[in-house]
């Protein structure tokens, strides 16, 4: 089959994220995802394009945040895209584990508010790649999908 | 997302409903913060009915632990869907809250 794609734009506005969450939820029902992967997929989106507004546009409102849905035989594939300032390199080199601490001896007070986005979609999704060519920043999120799932997505398309 | 406040004595309950994101964290900070600086320390976050948090959502119940955490209090965490009891975990943070499966018993915990 080919891949089916839906392309989405929303402007870099903290309120409309919910949206694009809304979509990943329903199309990842509709894929075949169950109740918690579809849950863990729509908050890797939003964490996901929450990052583009609040990062690359450092809270600018009314730029273009775009992201694209792309079902394909054995993936769903996301691509969310930003013409912001680039992630540092290293950011998606961090050990999860580090970030994700064992918190059982850890003083209350130094706990971060912050800074969890980035590790939530490495530790939920099945691949995360990043991409700046100094004008547009892409960051690409990849879910397998169970051999039942990918049946569903074979001849109908 | 909306933040109703309940006074059970000397424990707040906050319960949120619908999402608790980046969008929405601050109608928690503004329900929250008067609270705590009228010296209120005890508090329960009621999450039976949040349908969704991220990382920000985590953040602002982080900050409000660290909040009073300073002045000898504590936030409890009652009745999170499974959804996101599943991010507290993921994140570790089920070992800093104390999270109960009915809101009584979180108000009952702080006797």
């Amino acid at each position: 089959m080919g891949e089916r794609r839906i392309h989405f734009r929303i402007e870099s506005d903290l309120d409309q994220v919910p949206l694009i969450g809304m979509v990943a939820n329903k199309l990842c029902s509709l894929a075949g995802f169950d109740e918690m992967q579809t849950y863990q997929i729509e908050l890797c989106l939003v964490e996901a394009v929450t990052n583009s507004i609040e990062h690359a546009y450092e809270g600018k409102p009314g730029l273009p945040v775009e992201v694209d849905f792309i079902l394909q035989r054995d993936r769903f594939r996301f691509t969310v895209r930003d013409y912001g300032r680039a992630m540092a390199h290293d950011e998606l080199n961090r050990d999860i584990s580090e970030i994700f601490k064992d918190n059982t001896e850890c003083a209350i007070c130094e706990l971060s508010s912050s800074g969890r986005g980035l590790a939530i979609i490495q530790a939920i999704m099945d691949a995360v790649f990043y991409s700046s060519t100094g004008e547009c920043n892409v960051l690409v999120l990849e879910k397998l999908l169970a051999p039942d799932e990918s049946e569903y997505c074979g001849d109908s398309a | 997302m909306d933040v109703t406040v309940e006074d059970k004595g000397k424990v707040q309950v906050l319960s949120v409903n619908g999402r608790l994101d980046s969008s929405s964290a601050k109608k928690f900070k503004a329900a929250f913060e008067p609270l705590a600086k009228t010296g209120h320390v005890c508090f329960v976050i009621n999450l039976s009915d949040v349908e969704f948090i991220d990382s920000a959502g985590l953040g602002v119940m982080v900050s409000a632990l660290r909040k009073v955490n300073k002045k000898g209090g504590d936030v409890k965490l009652a009745e999170p869907r499974d959804s996101v009891r599943m991010l507290l975990e993921l994140t570790r943070l089920h070992q800093v809250f104390d999270i109960y499966d009915g809101l009584s018993d979180a108000v009952e915990a702080f006797a």
